[in-house]
């Protein structure tokens, strides 16, 4: 019915020029023009599509170090990558993706969302990364409930969209610390104002179930606090998440490997903080965000992780130079020495300390609205200390004297 | 060249230096906003002034008039001001304002008192009413 006005008021709209001789009759095409215009806009309005789209490569310099071999222990001299990037080839798999967001208004009040993810490093496999029912209780305050990413740290929920953000790879050091960006639960999201600062005060409960190398990594009763607040031309931001971790880890014991499952996590509770700042007066842009993350082990193994960054910025009209600092350590403060087995005690929590610090000098070109251009150099440093030795991001911890990582990327979004 | 054409084309680059005005329907309510609500407005962050939904209306991506407003207002160019929504869509925290056509769209748009949008002064008609001006 509408499609048979839409083409009616076409061919109207069309043919009309020979025949609107009076006033009437070129009021009449006009009207009929309008018609067809609205008609347009109602169907464009019924679904509201959007979608970005990266193609990065990253290789690094020549680097070699110590790898551990769980058999023959430490191997010096070998070549060691970061986050399967190497020095023989672009890597075009790690930073390239496509999305795309679908949504639609059910009534005034409700709408549904579905965005799917498709990344080079899965192998382009799509998966729902957002699927939610949202409804709006009133203009300030809407609730959400289905598959939601998690909002812990300051860029979490729009990671995989890299036009929103300056760099290639978000900070890795902090940006690496959580193994799960998703849960299935519900959000609840009240904006209000205190004078002349603005609020998001945003909360979240539900469960986040993802596989991992070592066995299904589980969080139970995920609850976390977040507020923004923002004046002018910064913006701040403090997380706070807590949950319920499950990770059963095998006895290996059958394989003449380690039993350890006396360190599995059991409901064992945790926490994330994230506290960040964000300044941007059109020119000069300042982002800096800290994390801490733990988790009740039994023994302490899991050891406590703290990181950050800091990122400064300026635009020269469409170029963005910017530079970024950014650390992550691990504070080790384990009781392996009283369980059963110490050395295996001692190897999970090896496995999990983390030490680097990293500059990068980056550059973003807007080649136009919705296309960017990005270059990025980063040069790692310091991965051990009295307590820690692991590089984390890289194969082993490289001892060599340049530790570069190169990347180049395109993104867009519409 | 016709002269009405030069006077276009000298014109032109004053069209985006005229002075702009934040406006809704003749008959709202509301009689004027802070600098800093039209900031919130047009950036998603405030959703109704005094209780009443108030939704942001955008000129077309190709208006010089636009490309002002964000620059004047926030210091942002039309590059920058993508960045941010890319941001608040997906994270679902917000939609960009609607786009309309034209200044007279917008004109018919904000009379039905739901809608606010901006305008040259010039473009102002009596069927609106100017709720903040940009220097």
């Amino acid at each position: 019915m509408r499609l048979t006005s839409i083409a009616a008021a076409g061919l109207i709209a069309a043919t009309g020029v020979a025949w609107a001789e009076t006033l009437e009759e070129r009021l009449a095409v006009t009207e009929g023009r309008l018609a067809a215009l609205e008609a347009q806009s109602l169907v464009s309005e019924k679904f509201r599509f959007h979608g970005f789209l990266t193609l990065g490569m990253q290789r690094t310099s020549d680097i070699t170090g110590v790898v551990f071999d769980p058999m023959l222990g430490p191997i010096p001299d070998q070549p060691i990558t970061y986050r399967g990037s190497d020095s023989k080839t672009w890597d075009l798999r790690e930073f390239s993706r496509a999305g795309l967001r679908m949504e639609t208004d059910i009534n005034d009040r409700t709408g549904a969302v579905f965005q799917f993810l498709a990344s080079g490093t899965n192998d382009y496999d799509a998966e729902l990364q957002w699927a939610y029912l949202s409804y709006d209780i009133n203009p300030e305050l809407v609730w959400r409930a289905g598959r939601l990413v998690l909002p812990t740290y300051m860029h979490s929920q729009y990671t995989q969209a890299s036009y929103a953000y300056p760099w290639i790879e978000l900070p890795s050091q902090v940006y690496a610390t959580l193994p799960v960006n998703t849960m299935e639960g519900m959000d609840l999201t009240w904006n209000f104002n205190t004078g002349d600062v603005g609020h998001a005060l945003n909360v979240t409960w539900g469960t986040a179930n993802v596989p991992t190398d070592v066995g299904r990594y589980i969080v139970n009763n995920q609850a976390s606090i977040n507020l923004k607040s923002f004046v002018g031309n910064l913006s701040t931001r403090v997380s706070y998440s807590i949950g319920q971790t499950d990770l059963d880890l095998p006895d290996l014991s059958a394989v003449m490997g380690p039993n350890l499952a006396p360190y599995s996590l059991d409901g064992s509770f945790g926490y994330f903080v994230s506290i960040g700042a964000q300044y941007d007066n059109g020119k000069l842009l300042v982002i800096s965000e800290l994390i801490e993350l733990s988790v009740n082990s039994p023994y302490s193994w899991f050891p406590k992780q703290t990181a950050g960054y800091v990122t400064a910025g300026y635009r020269f009209g469409r170029l963005m130079p910017h530079l970024t600092w950014s650390a992550v350590e691990t504070d080790s403060d384990t009781n392996c020495a009283a369980a059963p087995d110490p050395a295996s005690c001692g190897a999970l929590t090896a496995q999990n300390v983390a030490r680097s610090k990293s500059w990068t000098l980056g550059t973003r070109f807007d080649l136009d609205t919705g296309i960017a251009l990005k270059a990025e150099a980063s040069s790692y440093y310091d991965f051990t200390d009295d307590t820690t030795v692991n590089a984390a991001l890289f194969s082993g911890v490289p001892t060599s004297g340049d530790v570069l990582v190169f990347r180049l990327a395109v993104d867009a979004a519409f | 060249m016709k002269s009405w054409m030069i006077l276009v084309l000298i014109a032109l680059p004053l069209l985006g230096n005229a002075e702009l005005v934040v406006v809704t329907g003749s008959n709202s309510g509301i009689t004027s906003l802070t600098e800093n609500e039209v900031r919130q407005l047009f950036s998603g962050q405030l959703k109704s002034v005094a209780g009443k939904r108030l939704q942001p209306l955008d000129l077309p991506s190709n208006s010089t008039d636009r490309e002002a407003f964000y620059a004047k207002l926030m210091g942002r160019s039309p590059e920058q001001m993508r960045a941010y929504w890319t941001r608040l869509i997906f994270t679902g925290q917000g939609k960009p304002p609607r786009e309309v056509t034209n200044a007279q769209e917008l004109t018919s748009l904000v009379g039905t008192g739901e809608y606010i949008g901006y305008l040259s002064a010039e473009a102002a008609t009596g069927n609106v009413k100017v709720l903040y001006r940009l220097q």
